[in-house]
């Protein structure tokens, strides 16, 4: 990795409140952590794993469904408030990548509507975010921003393993629906038949492993209309069956858009409860007994 | 199937992004190397660092096994990787039917009384299964070898054959007869090795049981019965003749100790109560050792109320609070650990 400069949060320049953050971090007795990478790539997210363990998080869905949108709402979030549920940030070593991706945010914060730039295979790696949960616990965060384009193909029957040999490694696989196109008349069925497939590919995959979590993560949820609210309530149970295929606690996470992300908050510290909270427990692998020979070797009190 | 082969992969979720990658094989190959050749002065570093204590040069040796398949490898102690591989080397070290084993195995459990853990969750699952592995090895029936007869009489003199010269057939004689008497020497020496292990084996059952259906415990006039904990276990210590803990001390121990061994005490009362009367051996303080260290330290201070804070140092929580029985097997386990030579 590329020598990086190490710069407190309260350093940082930023329209937000920073230095919450870094109070909270240091109140932790850890030296926060925030340097200055765009993005991480693979290599060098292996490399911070090493350290501590890392939870990698693969975002999944189409072209404008939100999934960057998502990721930079959570630092904005992180950043203008005391914490998500409890839960605090305590680093990054992305901190360019998200305020990039921020930037674009706010910018359409106050407009009608959002405009965010797709991310382009140029673009593609993965940011890192280090959050410290309600109980102290901190945990690292790999959330791999990639083009949507990459799983239209796997819409399309592409092998998920095929198209990202790494996703066997995620630990949540979050599949982002775009609410807002369940609002378009004659499209919602369109985007859901797409969702479904993509969960299905997900399923089909063996990605999934036994400790990992599956969510199915609802963007711009508060521009629903009211029949897409309808065409939601209609399909939002079926895609959770298919989703819970790979996963029985899967859930659905309902966030809101970029544009309303300065008055609406909504879904977000769910999100960051999902995120964080512990893998699902994994059976042990057995360990074979060995049957006692003597009678002293099966001695019972 | 190796322990290797079945589990690393998913051991090292945690820390390995790309499955197939060359660090992969570097961690495992360094695992399966530093596991396989580990020798018994080395076991207990390994097990401490793998649990998160100092584990002397365990680190480095470490790094240089992964770095021999991947130069670009650099870790600090602290980091979870090589954490893993200590701890994975270690379960292939279990999976050897030699003293190593039986070190590392000790030595996992007692971390397991500390209450220290490796990263990964099974090794003491993994530990008691070497243990009881290692325990039937060592005391097993074993079947008498057949003898091999049948060639005994190839190298001797053909006396009927034309032309025999008395010097080179005696000369061949005295060559067979030396091969048998080799042959049979050694297999007396073989089955006497085996029925002497069975013998120690068989003594050591009847020893134990005796001691254990004899109703004293661990108590003794004079000394608090708390202590009794420390005393029980010496004394089932005293009576293993292999370097290996019979799997079922806990059992007989709770049997031995009754209510005693079932109510829980704080291990620094337990020390304190037997008042340096108990003859423990001598241990490397370390926190492998959290009985043996923390009656040092008492011993050493007299009792002084500082001697927890001393254990502390040493790497030893003598506040920890456990069932009697389990400091007891507790004490056979660092017993039996001392005399083994580490």
């Amino acid at each position: 990795m590329a020598e990086i400069d190490q710069v407190t949060l309260a350093q940082r320049a930023g329209p937000a409140r920073p230095e919450r953050a870094a109070e909270h971090a240091a109140a932790g007795g850890e030296q926060p952590l925030v340097s200055v990478e765009d993005v991480m790539t693979l290599e060098q997210a292996r490399s911070l794993s090493g350290r501590r363990g890392a939870r990698l998080v693969l975002l999944m869905g189409e072209r404008s469904t939100g999934k960057t949108a998502l990721i930079a709402m959570l630092w904005q979030q992180f950043l203008e408030q005391d914490g998500l549920d409890d839960h605090r940030l305590a680093g990054s070593r992305c901190a360019r990548g998200l305020e990039r991706r921020a930037h674009w945010a706010r910018l359409s914060a106050a407009q009608p509507s959002a405009r965010f730039p797709a991310t382009h295979a140029e673009d593609e790696g993965v940011l890192h975010l280090r959050v410290r949960r309600p109980d102290g616990r901190r945990v690292e965060l790999l959330l791999a921003d990639l083009a949507g384009g990459g799983f239209e193909q796997v819409r399309e029957g592409r092998g998920l393993l095929e198209a990202l040999p790494w996703a066997v490694r995620a630990d949540r696989f979050a599949v982002v629906l775009d609410a807002a196109s369940l609002s378009v008349p004659g499209e919602s069925e369109i985007a859901v038949t797409r969702a479904r497939r993509l969960l299905l590919a997900l399923a089909a995959s063996g990605a999934v492993r036994d400790s990992a979590r599956v969510a199915l993560v609802l963007t711009k949820a508060d521009s629903l209309s009211e029949s897409g609210a309808k065409a939601l309530s209609r399909h939002e149970p079926e895609l959770l069956d298919v989703a819970r295929l790979c996963d029985p606690e899967a859930i659905c996470v309902h966030t809101a858009a970029v544009a309303r992300v300065r008055t609406e908050r909504q879904g977000l510290a769910e999100l960051v409860g999902w995120l964080c909270q512990n893998d699902r427990p994994r059976a042990p692998m057995p360990v074979p007994e060995v049957a006692p020979g003597r009678s002293i070797a099966a001695f019972r009190a | 199937m190796t322990v290797l082969v079945e589990r690393f992969p998913r051991w090292v979720e945690s820390v390995e992004l790309l499955p197939a990658s060359a660090r992969f094989t570097a961690l495992r190959q360094a695992a399966e190397g530093v596991g396989a050749t580990l020798e018994p002065a080395m076991a207990l570093d390994l097990v401490a660092y793998a649990v998160g204590r100092d584990g002397g040069s365990a680190f480095e040796a470490l790094c240089a096994a992964v770095a021999v398949n991947d130069p670009s490898f650099i870790a600090s102690p602290s980091d979870l990787e090589p954490h893993l591989v200590a701890s994975a080397a270690l379960a292939r070290a279990l999976e050897n039917d030699d003293l190593t084993a039986s070190i590392v195995a000790g030595g996992i459990l007692s971390a397991e009384f500390a209450g220290l853990y490796a990263p990964v969750a099974e090794l003491p699952q993994l530990a008691r299964a070497a243990q009881a592995r290692r325990f039937a090895s060592l005391r097993e029936r074993v079947p008498i070898p057949k003898a091999e007869l049948a060639s005994i009489f190839t190298n001797t003199p053909a006396f009927s054959a034309d032309g025999w010269r008395a010097g080179e057939s005696l000369d061949r004689l005295a060559r067979s007869t030396k091969a048998l008497a080799e042959q049979v020497q050694a297999t007396l020496d073989g089955l006497a090795a085996r029925l002497e292990a069975r013998s120690d084996a068989t003594d050591e059952e009847i020893d134990v049981l005796w001691w254990a259906f004899s109703g004293q415990g661990g108590a003794s006039p004079g000394l608090d019965p708390t202590a009794g904990l420390l005393r029980a276990g010496l004394q089932l210590a005293d009576r293993h003749r292999f370097g290996i803990e019979i799997p079922t001390a806990g059992e007989i121990l709770r049997r031995v100790l009754g209510a005693l061994g079932e109510e829980e005490h704080v291990l620094a009362e337990v020390i304190a109560a037997a008042d340096g009367a108990v003859e423990l051996d001598a241990a490397t303080a370390g926190p492998l050792f959290p009985v043996l260290t923390g009656y040092a330290a008492w011993v050493a201070l007299e009792g002084d109320g500082e001697w927890v804070a001393t254990a502390e140092r040493l790497g030893v929580d003598a506040t920890i609070r456990r069932p009697g029985y389990e400091i007891a097997a507790q004490t056979v386990r660092e017993l039996l650990l001392v005399r083994a030579g580490v």
